[in-house]
């Protein structure tokens, strides 16, 4: 469990990256959705011990994160853009670098780079961005920590390769886990999510677990505008809107266009619907 | 390969699993640097059996003096500063480790080599040695004052090497060598500028009655003027601790409290 | 599996399940795939493959025994078969009946195309 208390983060110049986010992620894999700047990256860096909120608090498992104590540190790991190590293959530095993360599971990540179609044996710096990428991927996803915050991590993935991570994700998934993925590209891993955190200007505007949402909630598609939406876009002679939900009629989240619905005037009604107690 | 512990406690071999990070680099140093450093010795040695030898052991030297002042870039070739911050190793271990090895293992592996030469080659080469001028003015200095303050000098740019490594998180090899070769710079200056005070508060005419009372033993001569420079060495020494300190104290706190 | 826009995830599980259960693929009495299996191969979360099994059980084609798992009922085809009769006559089947109010098209005008649809197709 992921537990932000009232977390703000400042920069030197005053630009505040984020702004009172109180949030407590459970288990599960979760949707990061914002704009560009909304603090995204900002989130990701503070839970994984990386930056230091300049106020409030953030913890893993009852742990502040920016002790960096190891206890809490093996808990958490980030994959962000390619990063690069001293060692010539990727299964060398699985061999130094695993040693630190308990949970590692080998096998799962020969695994994890045979699904990809490699080896871990290749030299890394010759390896095109895609597989660095699909290596990358298929480490972090073996190494077996609690929380794992994967930001655009289908960047550079060719279709084969995004369905493979989609299934990768699946299979790592374990009842104390919780997986945290900022993308823009949603639909890539749309099916995969048990909730949604959305940010929008350094602010969460909604954090909900998608069983709520679709409790509350449906998502409709039809070729006539819809009557009782609570919000609605039109595109291509379709008009996709969101209207209360109705037992009958239980619809999958369409996370974009619920994006869209929080950033209008709209979002109150949408977040009432949402956080309405009554079934 | 075991797991290591993940408790909050101090642990060595989570220091020592630490620096395997590093690896093949690290290991590769720990190799070369000494056998360079002996090539070297074994060059100058060469070198210092002719008389024009002397201006090429100059030059060749720069090698293992370089192998000091930049061997903490170890920790900054290819490594990501973010991967390395996430790593679940205590502060207090990551300084250790780094500290010990960029201040102490590397330049030991360094400069033992070259006390290979006073402690073992010259008494075993006896007369062999007499008119080498390597080995002879090695010699003179050897365990001196001086030689302490030269090892200590050594140290403070490869202080500074560190420190820059540690602090920042990109530009991790540019930023550090041209730094590195500030403070070399900057040490250089200063201690030309505690020499020549040291000279002048002595006194020129003195030294000129020395030398010539003591032309014919060059050993003795500079033995003395070196001991009535020792005030303004003092204060080098004094100096060059105080740099290194804060140098270490700056690779601490950027250890424990680095964002990016 | 790639799953249509059209319809909940969970209900096109279930769908797929009937399949595997008409098809014989899945054998009355044995054990079906756990939830955590599904998930993986279906590439969804836990959630939505629970929904399609709390489906399936609620209907009677599959049972939990417990500490061992999802088992396949031994009247499942029996049962799945009801159910998308049941499903039919739930939502196929008005939407047929609202196109024929809109159309105007009558009782007698649908059993007659049912039955030259039923002769070509003995034919």
């Amino acid at each position: 469990m992921i537990t932000l208390k009232d977390v703000s983060y400042r920069y030197h110049s005053g630009t505040e990256a984020l702004a009172h986010v109180n949030i407590s992620v459970p288990e599960g894999i979760h949707l990061l959705l914002g704009e560009n700047g909304a603090g995204k990256t900002t989130l990701l860096h503070i839970i994984a011990g990386l930056l230091f909120p300049t106020e409030g608090t953030c913890e893993v498992d009852g742990e502040k994160t920016r002790h960096r104590n190891p206890s809490v540190l093996s808990k958490v790991f980030l994959l962000a853009d390619n990063f690069t190590f001293p060692q010539p293959t990727v299964r060398m530095f699985a061999k130094y670098h695993s040693v630190f993360y308990p949970n590692f599971d080998e096998s799962l990540f020969y695994e994890n780079l045979n699904a990809f179609g490699l080896s871990g044996n290749e030299p890394f710096k010759a390896l095109s961005l895609g597989n660095k990428r699909k290596s990358l991927l298929a480490y972090s996803l073996a190494l077996g920590t609690e929380v794992l915050l994967l930001d655009e991590p289908v960047n550079g993935l060719d279709l084969n390769s995004k369905q493979i991570l989609r299934r990768m994700i699946a299979g790592s998934m374990t009842d104390s886990r919780t997986i945290i993925v900022s993308t823009h590209t949603v639909s890539d891993l749309e099916t995969l999510f048990d909730g949604v955190i959305m940010l929008r200007r350094s602010e969460m505007i909604l954090a909900a677990s998608t069983s709520d949402i679709q409790k509350k909630l449906t998502f409709k598609k039809s070729t006539v505008p819809p009557v009782d939406a609570i919000f609605y876009t039109q595109a291509a002679g379709a008009f996709h809107s969101i209207v209360p939900a109705d037992a009958d009629n239980e619809s999958d989240v369409d996370f974009v266009l619920l994006y869209f619905a929080m950033q209008g005037q709209q979002s109150k009604n949408v977040l009432n619907l949402i956080n309405n107690q009554e079934p | 390969m075991t797991c290591m512990t993940n408790t909050d406690n101090f642990s060595f071999a989570r220091v020592m699993a630490y620096g395997n990070i590093y690896s093949p680099w690290i290991k590769r140093q720990l190799v070369f640097t000494p056998l360079i450093s002996l090539a070297v010795v074994m060059i100058n040695i060469m070198l210092g059996f002719y008389s024009f030898g002397l201006p090429f052991i100059g030059l060749v030297s720069f090698i293992p003096a370089f192998m000091v002042y930049f061997g903490a870039l170890v920790f900054a070739v290819g490594t990501d500063p973010a991967i390395e911050t996430m790593l679940p190793v205590k502060w207090s271990e990551k300084a250790l480790f780094v500290t010990v090895y960029a201040l102490v293992v590397i330049p030991l592996c360094v400069n033992l080599p070259q006390l290979i030469v006073e402690v073992v080659v010259r008494p075993a080469g006896g007369e062999l040695f007499d008119s080498n001028i390597y080995i002879n003015t090695r010699n003179m200095t050897f365990g001196s004052f001086n030689t302490c303050l030269s090892y200590v000098q050594q140290l403070v740019p490869a202080s500074v090497c560190l420190a820059t490594i540690m602090s920042l998180t990109s530009k991790r090899i540019v930023m550090p060598v041209v730094w590195t070769i500030v403070s070399l710079v900057a040490l250089s200056i200063f201690g030309a500028i505690c020499g020549i005070l040291g000279v002048f508060k002595y006194g020129i005419g003195k030294i000129e009655t020395l030398a010539e009372s003591q032309s014919a033993n060059p050993t003795v001569f500079i033995n003395a003027l070196m001991s009535e420079m020792q005030p303004y060495m003092m204060i080098l020494m004094g100096v060059c601790v105080i740099a290194i300190a804060v140098f270490v104290w700056l690779t601490c706190r950027s250890i424990k409290t680095r964002q990016l | 599996m790639e799953f249509k826009q059209d319809r909940p995830i969970y209900r096109q599980i279930v769908d797929y399940c009937f399949v595997c259960i008409l098809s014989g693929e899945w054998l009355e009495g044995e054990r079906v795939r756990s939830v955590r299996e599904m998930s993986i191969d279906m590439s969804v979360n836990t959630h939505t493959v629970l929904k399609a099994y709390d489906y399936l059980q609620a209907h009677g084609i599959i049972e939990v025994r417990r500490g061992m798992g999802y088992y396949l009922c031994l009247d499942a085809r029996t049962k799945v078969n009801m159910t998308r009769k049941e499903e039919f006559f739930s939502s196929s089947a008005p939407d047929l009946f609202r196109q024929m109010n809109l159309l105007g098209i009558s009782e007698e005008d649908l059993i007659k195309a049912y039955r030259e649809f039923q002769n070509t197709k003995q034919a």
